[in-house]
C-alpha cells in the first residue's frame, strides 16, 4: 500500500478553544491507483492531507506513506504535493521555481535541464517559463503547481482541490495528465468536492464529512446501483446528520 | 552533501527573492538619497566636520539595515507562513532547521549586498567632506576603521536578524513577532548602558543591588551596543583586529544558538 | 464617462481644494496673530542624561550633533519677519539654564565632539556667567578628546581670566603642553603663570617632564630648557625669602639682604641674562629685573 491511515484523530485551534476535525480515521490507499477524498467543505479533507504531509501532527494514531511513517522517517522525496491555493516566491520565474524545487529533491542538474523543459511545455506555460510568478493567473500558477508536483517523479501525488479555479480548458489539462500519471502507475490521492472529477478519475474514493470516514472503497460500490454521485453524497452526508443527532 | 546543496539552494533562492524586492530597492534608494544629504547635513556645523559626516553615513546605513530587517526580512518570513509558501519547501526532503538556516543566511546576504551598496555611497559623501574640510579629518582616521565599523555593522544586524527568526519560530502572529523583535532590539541597545548603571550605582532606581539580574539579562539579550562603532570610525579611533574576530564569534554563535532554539520551537508549531 | 459626471467629479474636487485652503490659512493666520511664544524650554535635553542615551539607542552620535545644533540655534540674535515682508533683528532673552543643559546631554552622548565644547565655550562663561558649568564641560571633552589640546587650555584660560587663579591656570597650560601638537607657546605661558600664582614647584615639575619627552634636537627644547632654569632660580629665590621670613619675623625687602643674610648663598643664574627681582611682597621676577610690571 502506499498511503496509510490507522485511527488517526486530530483537534485544531487555540488552547481552550479546540474543535475536534479529525475522529479516528482510518483508510488506505494501494499502490497504483487513483483515490478520490471528498467531502463537503470543512470536511477535514485539507487536514487529512497536512498530517499526510506532516506539516500537522495527529493526537493519536499513525500514518505511512510508501511504508514510511509520517513523522519519523524521510519519505517526501517519492511525494508530490499541490496544495488547494499553491503559492510560490513572486519574484523567481516558473524556471527558477521549478529548479529549486528539483534540487531540493535531489534531483541531478542534466536531469532537471531535461525535464523542466518538458513539464512547462506540458502544462503550456513554456512561454512563461522566465516570466515572474507575481504576474501569474490564477491558472497558470495552479499548472505550475502541477508541474512543480511533479518536477522530481514522485511515486505518490497528494492533490488538494487540483481543480480548484480553473477555467475548462485547465481542468481538462489536469484531468488528462492525472489519467496519464495513473496509466504510468503512480498513486494519486486527491481531495475534491467537484463529482464529476472523482467520477471520471477515481477507482476509489472515500468520503468524509464533519472528521468522520462515512465510506471508504469502490466508486461503484458506493454508488450502489444509481448513476447519481451528486444523490448518493448527499443522501450519504445527510444520513450521517441524521445519525449523529439522534 | 545533500544537505549542504539544499541549504545553499534555499539560501540563493531567498536571495534572489529578496534582491528582487522592489522594496528593498526603495529602501535602498531612499538611504542613498540620506547618504547624500549627508553633504547638506555636515555644512551645518562648523568643527568636526569629518565626525559628523561619517557618523551620520553610517547612522544611515545602520537605519537601513534595520528597515531591511523589519520590513523586507520579516515581511519575507511572514509571507511563507501566511501565504503558505511554506507548503512549497517543507513538502521537500528539507529538515526545518535547513529551512529556517537558507532563510536566515539568504536574509543575511541581503543585508550584507544592502551595507555594501550603502556603505559605498557613505564613503563616496564622505570622502567629499574629508577632501573639501581637510582641517577637519579626524587626527587618526583611516578607511580600515570605517571598513571594520561597517562589518560590525552588519554583524550586528545579523544578530537581530536571528532574533526575528526566533520570534518567528513561536509568535502566533507575524505582528508580534515584528513588536518581540523590535522589544529585543532597542533592549540590546541599551544592555550596556543598564549594566553600567546598575553597576556603577548611578541613577540604579529600582534596580539597585539587581546586578545578577542585569547580567543575567545581558546574556540572554543581544548586547548589541558592542557592535556599534561608529564612534570609533567618526574620531578615527582604531580597535583591534582582535576585538572584530570577538564579535565576529559573538555573532555567529548567538545567532546560531537562536537558529537552535528556533528549530527546535517551529517543529512544534502547526503548520494549518 | 459623461459630461455630467465629469462636472460633478470637478465641482466636487474644487470644493474640496476650496475647504482646505480656506481652513490652513486660517489656521495660518491665526498662528500669526498669536504672540510669539518663544521658544520651549522643555525637550528631550531635560530628561536624565541616562534616558537620552537609551532613547537615542545606536544613534547617540547623531543626537548630540542634533542637541549641539539645537543649543546653536537658541543662541545670538533672532531674527523676524516684519509686516512688510523685511527682516528686522530683536533681543532675545536666553535661558542660559536649557543651553547648558543641552551641552551637557551632547556630552553625554558624545563627549569627543569638537562643536559642543568650542560653542558653549564661546557664549556660557561670556554671556551666561556659567563659568564653572564650562569648565566641567571642558573637564569632559578633555577626558574625550585625549588628542585635543584646546580643552584643557580652555581651562586654564577660564581659570585665568574669570576666575583668577594664575596659578592653577599655569598647572592647566602646562597639561595642555603635553598633548601632542599643542603649540610651542603654551609650556612657556603656563610657566610664567604657575610661577607668578605661587606654583613654582609644580611648574617645575610639569616641565621637567616634558623636557624627559624631548631630545636636544627638539626646536623648543632650548626655550623650555631657559625657562625651567628660571623657574628653578625663582624657586631657589622664594625658599631663601620663606627662611628669611621664619628668622626674622619679616618679609625679605631684596634679593640683595637674602644674600646678605647667608638664607640665599649665591645668587642663581638667569637664562636669560637678567637679574632676579624680589618685590616687596615676595614675588620673585625673572624677566623684570626692576620688578616692574
Amino acid at each position: 500500500m502506499s498511503v496509510l491511515l490507522e485511527g488517526v484523530s486530530k483537534h485544531l485551534g487555540a488552547r481552550g478553544k479546540k474543535k475536534q476535525v479529525l475522529h479516528d480515521l482510518s483508510l488506505v490507499v494501494e499502490r497504483g491507483e487513483v483515490f478520490g477524498f471528498l467531502g463537503p467543505n470543512g470536511a477535514g479533507k485539507s487536514t487529512t492531507i497536512k498530517l499526510l504531509l506532516n506539516f500537522i501532527r495527529p493526537d493519536s494514531g499513525r500514518i505511512t506513506v510508501l511504508g514510511r511513517r509520517v513523522g519519523a522517517e524521510e519519505f517526501r522525496d517519492r511525494i508530490g504535493y499541490l496544495p488547494e491555493f499553491p503559492f510560490f516566491y513572486d519574484h523567481l520565474t516558473a524556471r527558477e521555481t521549478l529548479l529549486l524545487s528539483g534540487r531540493l529533491s535531489g534531483v541531478s542538474e542534466p536531469t532537471l535541464g531535461e525535464r523542466i523543459p518538458l513539464l512547462l511545455e506540458r502544462m503550456n506555460l513554456a512561454e512563461a517559463a522566465n516570466q515572474r510568478v507575481k504576474g501569474f493567473s490564477k491558472g497558470m500558477k495552479q499548472r505550475l503547481g502541477v508541474a512543480n508536483a511533479l518536477v522530481h517523479d514522485p511515486e505518490v501525488l497528494i492533490f488538494d482541490e487540483p481543480m480548484s479555479g480553473m477555467d475548462p480548458l485547465g481542468r481538462h489539462l489536469i484531468k488528462t495528465i492525472m489519467m496519464e500519471l495513473r496509466g504510468l502507475g503512480k498513486t494519486i490521492f486527491f481531495s475534491s468536492h467537484i463529482l464529476s472529477d472523482i467520477e471520471a478519475l477515481c477507482d476509489r474514493i472515500g468520503v468524509i464529512h464533519k472528521g468522520r470516514l462515512l465510506y471508504a472503497g469502490g466508486l461503484q460500490e458506493f454508488l450502489q446501483g444509481t448513476h447519481d454521485l451528486e444523490a448518493r453524497f448527499v443522501a450519504a452526508i445527510n444520513e450521517a446528520d441524521h445519525a449523529h443527532a439522534a | 552533501m545533500h544537505t549542504l546543496r539544499s541549504l545553499y539552494h534555499l539560501t540563493l533562492s531567498t536571495c534572489l527573492e529578496g534582491i528582487r524586492h522592489k522594496a528593498l530597492w526603495a529602501i535602498v534608494c531612499l538611504a542613498m538619497l540620506l547618504t547624500l544629504g549627508n553633504l547638506a547635513v555636515t555644512l551645518l556645523f562648523t568643527w568636526d566636520l569629518g565626525k559628523v559626516s561619517i557618523e551620520f553615513g553610517l547612522s544611515a546605513v545602520a537605519f537601513t539595515g534595520l528597515l531591511v530587517v523589519f520590513f523586507l526580512g520579516m515581511k519575507m518570513l511572514a509571507d511563507d507562513l501566511e501565504r503558505s509558501r511554506i507548503y512549497l519547501l517543507l513538502s521537500r526532503p528539507i529538515s526545518i532547521w535547513q529551512y529556517l538556516l537558507g532563510k536566515f543566511l539568504g536574509l543575511a546576504l541581503i543585508l550584507l549586498t544592502a551595507t555594501v551598496i550603502l556603505g559605498v555611497s557613505a564613503a563616496v559623501s564622505m570622502q567629499y567632506v574629508l577632501w573639501s574640510y581637510p582641517a577637519f579629518v579626524p587626527p587618526h582616521f583611516s578607511w580600515l576603521t570605517y571598513v571594520m565599523a561597517l562589518f560590525s555593522q552588519w554583524l550586528g544586524l545579523v544578530m537581530v536578524l536571528a532574533v526575528s527568526v526566533f520570534c518567528f519560530s513561536f509568535a502566533s502572529q507575524p505582528f508580534v513577532a515584528l513588536l518581540l523583535t523590535a522589544c529585543t532590539y532597542l533592549a540590546g541597545q541599551n544592555m550596556e548602558l543598564l549594566r553600567r548603571v546598575v553597576l556603577e550605582n548611578a541613577y540604579a532606581g529600582v534596580l539597585s543591588g539587581r546586578e545578577s539580574l542585569v547580567i543575567g539579562l545581558s546574556w540572554i539579550f543581544p548586547n548589541l551596543s558592542l557592535f556599534d562603532k561608529k564612534y570609533a570610525a567618526a574620531y578615527g579611533l582604531a580597535f583591534s583586529g582582535q576585538e572584530l574576530l570577538l564579535l565576529t564569534g559573538y555573532a555567529l554563535s548567538y545567532s546560531l544558538l537562536l537558529l537552535w532554539l528556533a528549530a527546535f520551537l517551529f517543529k512544534r508549531k502547526e503548520l494549518a | 464617462m459623461s459630461i455630467r459626471r465629469v462636472v460633478t467629479s470637478g465641482l466636487v474636487g474644487l470644493v474640496l481644494v476650496g475647504l482646505y485652503v480656506a481652513s490652513y490659512s486660517g489656521l495660518q493666520h491665526h498662528r500669526r496673530s498669536l504672540p510669539d511664544a518663544g521658544e520651549s524650554s522643555s525637550g528631550i535635553w531635560n530628561l536624565s542624561p541616562v534616558i537620552i542615551a537609551a532613547i537615542a539607542g545606536e544613534f547617540k552620535g547623531l543626537m548630540a550633533d542634533y542637541l549641539t545644533l539645537e543649543a546653536g540655534a537658541r543662541l545670538g540674535a533672532k531674527v523676524v519677519r516684519t509686516p512688510d515682508g523685511k527682516y528686522r533683528e530683536v533681543k532675545r532673552r536666553i535661558d542660559w539654564p536649557t543651553i547648558h543643559r543641552l551641552y551637557v546631554a551632547s556630552q553625554y552622548l558624545d563627549p569627543s565632539f569638537e562643536q559642543t565644547y568650542t560653542v558653549a565655550q564661546g557664549w556660557l562663561p561670556w554671556e551666561g556667567g556659567m563659568v564653572r558649568e564650562m569648565q566641567a564641560i571642558l573637564r569632559t571633552a578633555a577626558q574625550g578628546r585625549p588628542w585635543d589640546w584646546k580643552p584643557t587650555h580652555l581651562q586654564g584660560f577660564n581659570t585665568y581670566y574669570f576666575l583668577r587663579q594664575p596659578g592653577a591656570a599655569g598647572k592647566l597650560f602646562l597639561e595642555a603642553a603635553r598633548i601632542p601638537n599643542a603649540p610651542s607657546f603654551l609650556p612657556i605661558l603656563g610657566a610664567r603663570l604657575a610661577q607668578k600664582g605661587g606654583e613654582t614647584a609644580a611648574a617645575i615639575v610639569l616641565m621637567r617632564s616634558m623636557l624627559a619627552d624631548k631630545t636636544p634636537d627638539d626646536p623648543d627644547y632650548d626655550d623650555l630648557s631657559d625657562r625651567l632654569q628660571a623657574l628653578q632660580g625663582v624657586q631657589q629665590i622664594e625658599e631663601a625669602s620663606r627662611k628669611f621670613q621664619a628668622v626674622f619675623a619679616r618679609m625679605a625687602q631684596s634679593i640683595d639682604e637674602l644674600l646678605t643674610s647667608g638664607m640665599l648663598a649665591t645668587a642663581p643664574a638667569n637664562p636669560y641674562k637678567v637679574a632676579y627681582c624680589m618685590d616687596k611682597a615676595g614675588i620673585v621676577y625673572f624677566d623684570q629685573p626692576d620688578c616692574q610690571k
